[in-house]
This record gives C-alpha cells, sequence and structure tokens, in this order.
C-alpha cells in the first residue's frame, strides 16, 4: 500500500465506452498541454497515453507476469497499480479507461476514489455508437447493437490466447454509464461526443474548467483546430495510427453524429432505444428523433 | 542446474535436471516469511526490496523472499499447487535472485543454431516464445524461455545459459503449431501449458550474436530495422529481465556497464510482426530470409 503521506488526488480517468470520442479528446488535451508543437503526432501522445487496461504497465508497476495470473487475481492487485501510479507522480495524470467502474472481489474500488482527482466519462449515442463499434471491429451491425446491450460485454476475454490489453468489464452502455455516474461517488464529467462536434468550444473548455486547466481562448481554439476530424484522417492516411484495429481500414472514420439512420435497421433502433431510453433520457438526447 | 547456478531445494522442482555437486549456489528453503521486511528501500505493488532482501507477497499462492544472492524461502499458502508455486518461483523470484548476484538477465526466450545463439526479447505477448517454438519447428533449439541468463565467458563475451527445458505456450499456439493440447497447464484456470524439450533443448551456454525485439503493429506485413546507438543500449535496458528490482545507484551503474560491453558483441534488430492472426510459420521465414541467414 502507498503510505498516507504519499497518497494524493492526482489522476483523471478519461473513461468511456468504446468508440466514443476518448481517443480524440486525449489528442485534444495532448495538443492544450504541448501548444508549443504546431501540429498533433497522433502516434505520440505520451502525456495522456496511459492505459489503465495495459498489461505492460501493470507488469512494470506489479513486478509479476499478468500472463500468469488470473482475472480476480489481478483485479485484486489492479487498484494497487494506480496507487503507486498516483504516489510516483506529482503532477496530474491522465488515463484512458474502458472498463466499466466496479469493486474487485474483495470489496476494494478497480479506481480508488482517494488518489482520483475526477473523471471525464465521454458519452455517445447508442444509436451512432453501434455503427461505430461494428466498423471498428469488423463485425454486423446486430452483433454490436447486442454488445451494447450486454451486461457482460468486455474487452480482451479470449481465454485462449494472450492479449495486450488485461480483461476489462465493460457491461452494456447503460450500465456503463450508470456504473461511474451512479455508484462511483467519484467527481464525473459528462461529456457527450456530439457536443464535442457540435459546439467544440463550448464544450471542451467546460472539461478543462472541470480539469481546473487554465488556458487562454486561441490556445484552446488552435487545439481543437488542430485536432479536427479532416486533419487527423489526414495524418492516419500520411503516418497510420498504432490504435487502430488491423481489420478495420480507418481508425478516424466518420467524426459526424446522428449518421446511423441511414444504416440502422427499424429493429435493432427500436430495441436500443428500449433498452437504454432511461440513459438517453437522462443525458437529454432527444428520444423521439430516433425513430 | 540452470541459469549456470546450481540449486539446492527443499521443494521437488522436477524442471532442474537432478545432479550431486559438492557446493551449491542457491539453497531454497520452504519456511515461515514476515509480512514485511526491513529498510525498505523500493517496492512495487507486489514486492518490497532491501539490500540484499526481497520480498513477493501473492495472496492465493504464497511469499516467496531472496536473501544475499543465495537463499530463496518459500512461505506456501495451504491451498497453492506445487506447479503453482514453481511457477512465480522460476519466475520473478529467479529475477531478484539474479539482481542480487548482478548478473545479466533479459526478458525474452533463447534459440540456438550453428553454436551460435540469438535472443528474442519482447513485452508479454509480443511473441516471443511463440516465434521460439517456429524456430524449434525449423531447426533451431532452444536454450531458455522467458528469462535469458548472460554470463561473461572465457574469451570476454557473453553467453546464453541453458534455462528451463520448456516452452511456455498458450492455446491458440498450441493450435497453431499442431502441438499436444493435452499438456500440463502452468495453472488449472489458465489455458497456458508447459510444452516439454527433448531433443530440441540445448543444455550448454551459447556465444550471442544477435538480439531480436519483437513488436506488434497493426499492419498485415512483417518489417524491421537495425537498432544502433543510444536506441540499441535503451533497448537492452528497457528488457532486461524486471529491471524494476534493481535498487540501488551501484547495482544499477554495474548493469549499464555490462549492458554496454554487450553491445560491442551483439546486433540487435526491431522486428515488427502483425497483432493478429497468428504467423508464426510466416514469421520464421521472414527472419531466416532478412536477418538470421541475411
Amino acid at each position: 500500500m502507498a503510505s498516507l503521506e504519499s497518497i494524493k488526488k492526482n489522476i483523471v480517468w478519461i473513461a468511456s465506452y468504446p468508440k466514443s470520442g476518448n481517443t480524440w479528446f486525449r489528442l485534444f488535451l495532448s495538443s492544450l498541454l504541448n501548444p508549443e508543437k504546431e501540429s498533433i503526432d497522433i502516434n505520440n501522445i505520451d502525456a495522456v497515453s496511459l492505459l489503465a487496461s495495459s498489461r505492460v504497465l501493470f507488469d512494470s508497476i506489479s513486478g509479476i507476469n499478468s500472463s500468469d495470473l488470473r482475472v480476480d487475481e489481478i483485479n485484486a492487485i489492479r487498484p494497487e497499480v494506480y496507487r503507486i501510479i498516483s504516489s510516483e507522480n506529482n503532477n496530474t495524470i491522465y488515463i484512458k479507461v474502458h472498463d466499466a467502474w466496479q469493486r474487485n472481489d474483495s470489496g476494494d474500488e478497480l479506481f480508488p476514489s482517494n488518489i482520483t482527482k475526477g473523471v471525464v466519462l465521454l458519452v455517445r449515442n447508442p444509436f451512432d455508437l453501434t455503427v461505430s463499434l461494428s466498423n471498428h471491429n469488423g463485425i454486423s451491425l446486430i452483433e454490436a447493437a447486442n454488445r451494447l446491450n450486454d451486461s457482460n460485454f468486455s474487452l480482451s476475454i479470449n481465454p485462449s490466447k494472450l492479449n495486450n490489453q488485461l480483461q476489462q468489464l465493460i457491461g452494456s452502455w447503460s450500465e456503463h454509464f450508470r456504473s461511474w455516474v451512479d455508484r462511483s461517488n467519484l467527481n464525473v464529467f459528462v461529456m457527450r461526443y456530439e457536443d464535442m462536434l457540435l459546439k467544440p468550444y463550448q464544450t471542451f473548455s467546460r472539461a478543462l474548467n472541470f480539469l481546473d486547466i487554465k488556458v487562454d481562448r486561441s490556445i484552446i481554439e488552435s487545439s481543437i483546430r488542430k485536432c479536427s476530424f479532416e486533419i487527423l484522417q489526414q495524418k492516419e492516411e500520411e503516418s497510420g495510427f498504432k490504435e487502430k484495429p488491423i481489420i478495420s481500414k480507418r481508425f478516424f472514420k466518420m467524426g459526424k453524429c446522428y449518421y446511423y439512420k441511414k444504416l440502422l435497421n427499424e429493429e435493432i433502433t427500436r430495441i436500443l432505444t428500449i433498452n437504454h431510453m432511461e440513459i438517453l433520457k437522462r443525458l437529454e438526447y432527444n428520444c423521439n428523433s430516433f425513430h | 542446474m540452470i541459469f549456470g547456478l546450481r540449486f539446492e531445494s527443499e521443494l521437488e522442482i522436477p524442471e532442474i535436471s537432478q545432479v550431486n555437486f559438492e557446493f551449491h549456489d542457491v539453497q531454497i528453503k520452504i519456511g515461515k516469511n514476515p509480512d514485511h521486511i526491513t529498510n525498505i528501500i523500493k517496492k512495487g505493488a507486489l514486492y518490497e526490496i532491501s539490500c540484499n532482501d526481497f520480498l513477493l507477497r501473492l495472496n492465493t499462492v504464497g511469499t516467496f523472499r531472496v536473501k544475499k544472492g543465495n537463499t530463496i524461502i518459500i512461505d506456501p499458502r495451504p491451498n497453492a499447487t506445487n506447479s503453482e508455486i514453481r511457477l512465480f518461483l522460476l519466475t520473478s523470484t529467479m529475477g531478484a535472485l539474479l539482481h542480487q548476484r548482478d548478473i545479466l538477465s533479459l526478458h525474452g526466450s533463447s534459440v540456438m543454431k550453428n553454436n551460435q545463439a540469438i535472443t528474442i526479447v519482447g513485452h508479454s505477448s509480443s511473441g516471443k516464445s511463440s516465434l521460439a517454438a517456429g524456430l524449434a519447428a525449423d531447426g533451431y533449439s532452444i536454450l531458455s524461455d522467458d528469462i535469458s541468463v548472460l554470463t561473461y565467458s572465457d574469451n570476454n563475451n557473453f553467453k546464453v545459459q541453458p534455462g528451463l527445458p520448456y516452452l511456455k505456450l498458450w492455446k491458440d499456439v498450441l493450435k497453431y503449431m499442431h502441438f499436444d493440447e493435452n499438456y500440463n497447464k502452468v495453472r488449472p484456470s489458465l489455458n497456458k501449458y508447459i510444452k516439454p524439450l527433448n531433443l530440441e533443448y540445448c543444455a550448454n551456454p551459447m556465444l550471442l550474436k544477435k538480439i531480436i525485439c519483437l513488436e506488434t503493429k497493426n499492419d498485415i506485413t512483417f518489417s524491421h530495422e537495425l537498432v544502433t546507438g543510444v536506441k540499441k543500449f535503451n533497448l537492452i535496458k528497457n528488457h532486461t529481465y524486471r529491471i524494476q528490482y534493481l535498487y540501488d545507484a551501484g547495482k544499477i551503474q554495474n548493469h549499464f556497464r555490462k549492458v554496454t560491453s554487450l553491445l560491442e558483441q551483439i546486433t540487435v534488430f526491431r522486428v515488427y510482426r502483425p497483432e493478429r492472426p497468428l504467423m508464426i510459420n510466416e514469421l520464421v521465414s521472414y527472419l531466416n530470409k532478412q536477418i538470421l541467414y541475411g
């Protein structure tokens, strides 16, 4: 355990369901924290590139091969790994996370509250998300929608092979939201992907205000410009993007919202609406427009 | 004898060949370990380090203490199986022992052909053991899996010491290689298997000539680059086995000196493979053509 004197609340979890703008937000943050760089290097965003589920990170801090451990043993150790990251850094550390907020088998918080400065939770409407997940993972639309409705949806779960990430329980789209917002007792700032696209300055500024990052308007606007989808797509075209799955043609694909209407059939849309109505309303998505 | 060291053990370790020695380098005992060690210099999520003392604590398996580079004390949990105890004894605990003895070790598997060793380093899941299995199927012998211990030889060159005579492979690799899927598992709940090495095991130290650092890339092709200069030094340093267990300035300096000496002797390549699917045979062909016989 980290000693009491060394405990500080300096970790910001950049949490999201997969394909909800997490990478985009971290690229923006990286650009903002390095304003001297004229353009962003999408494959080198070290300041904000820590990944909570990284096997390499876990192994290096725990001093043991995670590949020799069961999932319950890994989850028992993960909180201590994050405590050590916190204690060894004086600055704010931004960590990407797709897991739902949860406790391990011992009842400990996987993402300890006593080292957490805050959570930026990025959310995206489940309809566009279904299409994006389908493209990203090379699966059908119905398979993608099923994942959003599945309480047990997990990443890196294949028990027959060693994945470069630890197993992560994501849960359904609604459960993921509830876990961070209703159950974690953490200071959570919810950011809608659609607002990042449609009202970028206002939305990114609010997030920076939450993170207590004070910069000039010109720097925020410049960082938004440097991370526009057109530029990110161009960068990916030129140099590739290391976070792109091998089966996906492009990581930065659309950069649009509500484009699902041409692609999702009525049945998928209806089931997603029924399953996630409560959270859709809480997030002030216009449910009538989804039909 | 493994890694060039002679062990006397109260725990049965079938992986280590039984030979009668007059002297041993390391004694392995079963005993009681404290909850913590004193005068801690460094600590991680599961370990504590002080000068010549190391404690690894695994709640489900037991605690492992390494003292003065010559004694290992295992305090097993009641439900831990012998194979589970050996798993953590022969990996992280061994890493701590090697650092206490100032022995250079890399996180990687080593193979041999024509009396020359090649060490394959890489992070967990990069495919080191799988590639070693592929090279063994192509006529190479295997010196070591996961930990490659390097010691000075008579003519001031580094040799790879033989390690444990098995490969640890996941189920998908066993299937790909058409290996028996009835091998023992490293732990009952993991689909990671122990494939014993027989004729393909090399039990003699071999001169190290090349290091291959294996990395994955989201590309469907293989590629490689020669690593030189500072990058070469950093690559070796970063793939030192359990580098986090190095605990004081003197040991770190000594370690860096050895790495620098090693650089003069070897060629280092960074090799990128597709993250998936498994393409072990294609990777072996690529390496044979581009690096190993190039």
